[in-house]
């Protein structure tokens, strides 16, 4: 579905992604790890059409992506959770969910999707009047999945959902996650947190310094000497 | 000191301030969406005045009638002033600044080309018709006019920016650009309306100003300054409270000419703009 071919990209001429090939099928839980500045956000923006790309293709459905802006490539089915959680901090979480659905195509849809974010968290029907700045981290975190899934994704992108969260929260956040890709979702889950990652996702990519070092199914990830040792620390 | 004037001239004042809040307003829209704000507004509304001037003697269109061209043309210019100026310098503040600075001069050159250096004025059949309330108070309507368009005005933002999906847009730009991108929001759309937006209002508070004020080319700083003071009291992107601050700018020119001989009744606006900010310096309506 989604298929990144030799992508390089940068800021101001110096290069962060470097050749950096990845893809996600239909129904696939992918995940991204990397350390810090490894690179990781600036792929999930180039996905997402905030960063450009200096070179490669990113194929999404048959059409390359490189060049789209971002509200059309969210109409496309491609929807970003972004690292920090980025809410309209002024605004209510009904706000916050209703813009979510603010693109022309999915408008007609955001009634029975907000039901369905309600359902999926309850604890954001329990808090939509209040404003998204006031929100606990981890609530955060569930209004900025909700206002994503009420875009309608068919590929969900989160950059690193679990940061800063307490345990509860990032069970709750992954069970939800879960029960969505059994659903049907393609999920591209960014993460440092390997072993929630790896306990989630089918398979990956290690990303290292802007390159992809590593790829395979979660076993592969999870034996790699290199890996236990720079990122579970065994 | 005669205070059987008072009362109308409390009226004046909020009535006149309503038109500066109005301007204060545009130049708050602007900044809102784009993070700057070009100097040039009170030379956009001379330029909306010159044009209702133009309509008058042209075409014998009385300024309420032709405020129906000048509100789409100053929304064009509005939204040629994003296009053109504010988009390439990417929201640059300070070049914006300087940018608006040259459109400062070559507004008010054109004009002076145009018009020449004289004052103007440009009647409407109700300029001199009055409305009296009680014994005490008489108004020019004109005025009252320009009182009820601000409050319509305010009414209509403060529906859209609460209870539409384009009002919620406006403030998801304002909030957070790259979200407003990420969750479908066409950022660049959503400015060029503002700006759009913005010169409509500029249109109306032209409109509105024309019936009680002498034109001059020169009179755009002072517009802008105007528009500065209640956007500075009231906090950038807090609208209604820049209209409301428009409102006491108003009130203290009005107090100041009537009561107050000289230079400083005249510049007592700017005394307590300068006032304010000296004991409230994050503004009137910022909590602690
Ligand atoms: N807007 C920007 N302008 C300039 N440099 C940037 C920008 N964003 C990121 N970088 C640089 O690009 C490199 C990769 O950053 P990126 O945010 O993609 O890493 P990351 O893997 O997401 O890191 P983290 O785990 O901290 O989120 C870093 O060196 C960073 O300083
Ligand atoms: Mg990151």
């Amino acid at each position: 579905m989604l298929e990144l071919q030799s992508v390089h990209a940068g800021y101001d001429g110096i290069e962060v992604l470097s050749n950096v090939s990845l893809s996600v099928g239909d129904g696939d839980y992918v995940t991204l790890l990397g350390a810090n500045n490894a690179g990781k956000s600036t792929l999930v923006n180039c996905i997402s059409g905030l960063v450009r790309p200096t070179n490669g293709r990113i194929i999404y459905k048959g059409s390359d992506l490189v060049g789209v802006p971002p509200h059309e490539i969210t109409s496309m089915g491609i929807c970003q959770v972004p690292e920090g959680r980025q809410l309209f901090p002024s605004m209510t979480v009904l706000e916050n969910l209703l813009m979510g659905g603010i693109a022309p195509n999915a408008r007609s849809r955001r009634p029975e999707r907000l039901e369905f974010v309600f359902e999926l968290f309850p604890r954001l029907a329990e808090r939509r009047k209040q404003q998204a700045g006031t929100l606990s981290g981890g609530e955060q975190q569930m209004a900025a999945i909700g206002r994503a899934l009420i875009g309608g994704p068919t590929l969900l992108v989160l950059d690193e959902p679990s940061l800063g969260l307490s345990p509860l929260f990032v069970k709750a956040i992954f069970e939800a996650l879960r029960g969505l890709h059994q659903g049907g979702l393609s999920i591209l889950l960014v993460e440092q947190n390997l072993s929630v990652a790896l306990r989630h996702a089918q398979r990956g990519y290690v990303l290292e310094r802007g390159e992809i070092v590593l790829a395979g199914n979660n076993a592969k990830l999870r034996d790699d000497p290199h890996v236990r040792r720079a990122y579970l620390g065994l | 000191m005669d205070l059987s004037i008072l009362p109308q001239t409390i009226a004046q004042g909020v009535l006149v301030g309503s038109t500066y809040g109005l301007i204060g307003l545009s130049m708050g829209l602007m900044y809102s969406v784009s993070g700057a704000i070009s100097l040039a507004q009170g030379h956009m509304v001379s330029m909306s005045m010159y044009l209702v001037l133009s309509l008058y003697t042209g075409l014998q269109l009385d300024p309420y009638v032709s405020v129906a061209i000048t509100l789409p043309v100053l929304a064009l210019a509005g939204a040629a002033l994003y296009w053109f100026l504010i988009r390439p310098l990417s929201g640059n503040a300070i070049m914006v600044f300087q940018a608006s600075l040259g459109l400062m001069f070559l507004i008010e050159n054109v004009l002076l080309m145009i018009y020449g250096g004289q004052f103007h004025q440009v009647p409407s059949i109700v300029s001199n018709r009055f409305i009296t309330f009680g014994d005490a108070m008489i108004m020019k309507l004109p005025l009252l006019i320009g009182f009820g368009v601000t409050g319509a005005l305010a009414g209509i933002l403060f529906v859209t920016l609460e209870y539409t999906d384009y009002g919620r847009s406006m403030r998801a730009v304002h909030q957070n650009e790259r979200s407003a991108a990420l969750v479908g929001v066409n950022v660049q759309k959503v400015r060029l309306w503002v700006f759009a937006m913005s010169g409509a209002v500029i249109a109306i508070a032209g409109v509105l100003l024309v019936p009680s004020t002498p034109l001059h080319p020169a009179e755009g700083l002072k517009y802008t300054l105007v528009g500065l003071m209640p956007l500075v009291l009231a906090g950038m992107s807090n609208f209604f409270g820049i209209l409301l601050s428009g409102v006491i700018i108003g009130l203290a020119e009005a107090i100041g000419t009537v009561y107050i001989s000289g230079a400083i009744g005249l510049s007592l606006p700017y005394i307590i703009f300068i006032l304010i900010l000296i004991f409230r310096p994050h503004g009137l309506f910022k909590g602690h």
